[in-house]
This record gives structure tokens, sequence and C-alpha cells, in this order.
């Protein structure tokens, strides 16, 4: 499956991409004032692990939007690549971060559900492994640039 | 370090970077690159070519510094 050129599905992920950014954006916005509007209590929970898991997201979604560009100029292998791969892995890392603190408040705290709390669990295992691979992906990229500037500056 | 003193050599021999580049068979920002120290690595067949045009031996080319 190609991803760039004309026949590429990268303009239409591209497009996906937009419309998780800024659709996420909308809710964010927009989720605080619905539950005031509508008279409900917005909780710790919203204010200290969802709104900043949000932002956390709209991250990874402006950095993934970024290395689409990035392929389309046809510069995969540059710098700007490696910072975007890093403030991914680092928006995923503090994701995890989040997802553990609201795991113990929801289990010690909270007493919910062992259920929710298993799922919040499952959020951080994969929040941090996508942390991981991100972070392994972002040296990857620093390595081939390596190489790529060598072999660009060989006379 | 090892520098390239190619303008002395272009100096020597009269003889634009234009001309050089042409001559090699090299882009002028490549040739750019050599002389202004950006370049990693120099190809044993660029090398010898240069010296060819220049008639000169790889050391009257590159030097090094510490």
């Amino acid at each position: 499956m190609q991803v760039t050129g004309e026949k590429g599905i990268g303009s239409i992920l591209k497009v996906i991409l937009q419309v998780c950014f800024w659709g996420g954006i909308a809710i964010l916005v927009l989720i605080p004032i619905i539950l005031i509007v509508m008279g409900e209590h917005i909780g710790g929970a919203f204010i200290y692990v969802l709104c900043p898991n949000g932002i956390a997201m709209l991250v990874i979604v402006k950095q993934f939007i970024g290395l689409f560009d990035s392929l389309k100029e046809n510069k995969p292998f540059s710098n700007k690549t490696v910072k975007r791969l890093k403030k991914a892995s680092i928006a995923s890392l503090v994701m995890a971060i989040l997802f553990v603190i609201q795991t113990i408040y929801e289990f010690f705290l909270v007493k919910a559900d062992i259920v929710f709390c298993i799922g919040l669990g499952f959020l951080v295992v994969l929040f941090f492994g996508v942390a991981i691979a991100l972070y392994i992906l972002s040296e990857l990229f620093r390595q081939a640039n390596e190489y790529k500037s060598e072999n660009d500056l060989t006379i | 370090m090892i520098i390239v003193n190619l303008d002395v050599m272009l100096a020597r021999r009269k003889m634009s970077s234009q001309e050089l580049a042409e001559k090699v068979g090299i882009t002028q920002a490549n040739l750019s690159i050599l002389k202004t120290n950006k370049a990693r690595a120099i190809r044993f067949s660029t090398l010898d070519k240069i010296c060819e045009v220049l008639d000169c031996k790889p050391g009257d080319i590159l030097d090094y510094i510490k």
C-alpha cells in the first residue's frame, strides 16, 4: 500500500488526523461548557486527568500530522522527524503516568469497579508501550539521519 | 582535523571553481561543500580526478591540523 504519491493513502490519513486534531480541540473546549450548561459538576478527574490526557493526545496527533508533511516533502530523514517522534513519545509517557494516577485514585479512593480499574491498567501498559516504541523509532530515525547526512556529504 | 586546501591549488593553477567542477564531474554545490570543509568524506575516485585535473598530489589538497 502506497502512502505518498497520487495513489497514496497519505492525503486521506492526513485529513483523518486533521479531523481528529480539530475535533479533539472542539471536544476539549465543549465538554466543560456542556457540563456547566447541564448543571453537572466538573470533577477533579476531568481537570487533572482527562483534560491533560486530551492535550497530550492532541500533541501526539499534531506530531503525526507533521510526520505526514515531511513524508509529503520527501524529507523523512531529518532532525524534525526525530524531534517530532521524541515529542510524541514524551506525550505518550505523560498519558501513561496520568493513567497510573487515575488508576490509583479510582482503585484506592473511589473504590471503583475492578473491571474499570483493569481497563485503566491496560491503558497504562498501552501508552507506556507506545512511548517506548516511539522513542526507539526516534533513535532509529536519528541514526538513519546521521547515515544519510554522511552519505550526502561524501563527495 | 583534515582541511581541504582547494582554494590555494585553484589559485596556483589559475582555475575557477566552475571549471574544476566541470572537469572533475561534480556539481558546484558539492565542490563548495568540499572547499568549505563541510564534507564528511571524499571518494578516492573524486580525489583522483581532482589531482589529475589540478596536476597535484593528494597532500597538496589535504592537510592535517590539530
